[in-house]
């Protein structure tokens, strides 16, 4: 068959490409369920180049894999949504970088760009005696009320 | 004349790599899981094109159908409000591409290196999977009986051939726990002290 593409090459690339953008999804994204997107995308590229093997071989020991693989695939789904779930229960946010505690020991944190803190000033508010005594005035309260 | 074969190959594939480009781009998670079920049914195309129509059926099935209605419904229950976009800077990114970019190119070198492989397919010496019915050998594999290596020449082979039903009992069970244990994991449970500890190492760090 001449002007054929669909050969066992072809398939590779395809599949290489989509594990090589999941990679770069997982290891940039900050998401949890964009990183488990990520990595089912991974799962992807090599069913593809497994299935790309089986016709290859004309065997389908290669399908056979997939059939497991998109099998483990839903366990992981479950289980990967269940536990992140839980952490967003627990945190708040979705944010893989609230659980950098789990890092190793002698790597740096990751520190997010800093939000300048306001800087709220708190009024000077007059003190109030209790009722029936004279005020005491102090030289700072006369400067600053002068009314007083 | 045109081959059909090769014109919904190069279809399917740039919609796989188009779509999975898109998923790492795109910053709105539902946009991306949108898709992320288009780059799936077109590998699922792919699978139909490379005569494994039951592992497309099962993909379109499983994943498009099961998977991702799962992972909106993570989406929906974990909102917050607007969608929140995590600020990712251009250092990262540019960390990531090196690093994926360095793998992405060392596996197309290898797809593309050896020569034997630019043909669709060796010789077929068994055209047993050939043709696109394949469900019936899975099926029969998964029970223990590869219908394909019955009648394998060599009697020394021929009890290296064994079926599936080991690997598909332990899926089975593997199946079934982890589902008990993510419903267990998942679910609401009453909350005992009024304001649970947030940790926030990156705001203390």
């Amino acid at each position: 068959m001449e002007n054929e593409l669909a050969l066992l090459n072809n398939y590779l690339v395809v599949g290489a490409m989509l594990f090589g953008i999941g990679v770069i999804g997982f290891v940039s994204r900050r998401n949890m369920i964009i990183i488990f997107l990520a990595a089912e995308m991974m799962l992807q590229g090599v069913s593809l180049s497994l299935v790309a093997w089986a016709r290859y071989h004309n065997d389908f020991g290669g399908q056979m894999f997939v059939v497991f693989i998109i099998t483990v695939a839903a366990c992981e789904a479950a289980l990967a949504l269940a536990l992140i779930l839980m952490l967003f229960r627990a945190s708040g946010s979705l944010d893989i970088a609230l659980w950098q505690h789990l890092r190793e020991a002698n790597q740096p944190a990751y520190v997010d760009e800093e939000i300048p803190e306001l800087e709220v000033k708190s009024p000077t508010w007059p003190r109030l005696v209790p009722a029936g005594r004279q005020p005491e005035l102090d030289r700072s309260d006369t400067e600053h009320r002068p009314s007083v | 004349m045109i081959n059909w074969h090769t014109c919904f190959f190069l279809l399917f594939a740039t919609i796989t790599c188009a779509f999975a480009v898109a998923v790492v781009v795109s910053a709105n998670v539902v946009r991306m899981a949108v898709c992320l079920i288009a780059s799936l049914a077109a590998v699922s195309g792919l699978y139909f094109l490379a005569a494994a129509d039951f592992v497309a059926a099962m993909q379109l099935m499983i994943y498009v159908g099961g998977t991702l209605v799962l992972l909106v419904f993570g989406v929906m229950l974990t909102a917050r409000g607007p969608f929140v976009s995590m600020k990712i800077t251009p250092a990262n990114w540019l960390m990531a591409g090196l690093a994926g970019g360095a793998l992405l190119i060392l596996l197309l070198c290898a797809a593309t290196s050896v020569d034997a492989w630019k043909t669709a397919a060796v010789a077929a010496s068994a055209p047993a999977a050939e043709g696109g019915h394949t469900v019936a050998p899975i099926g029969m594999a998964l029970l223990g009986i590869r219908v394909d290596a019955l009648e394998q020449a060599n009697p020394a082979l021929r009890g290296g051939i064994a079926g599936y039903l080991l690997p598909f009992e332990i899926v089975s069970v593997h199946l079934l726990v982890v589902l008990v244990g993510a419903a267990h994991l998942a679910r609401a449970r009453r909350r005992r002290r009024p304001a649970e500890a947030v940790p926030d190492a990156s705001r203390s760090a």
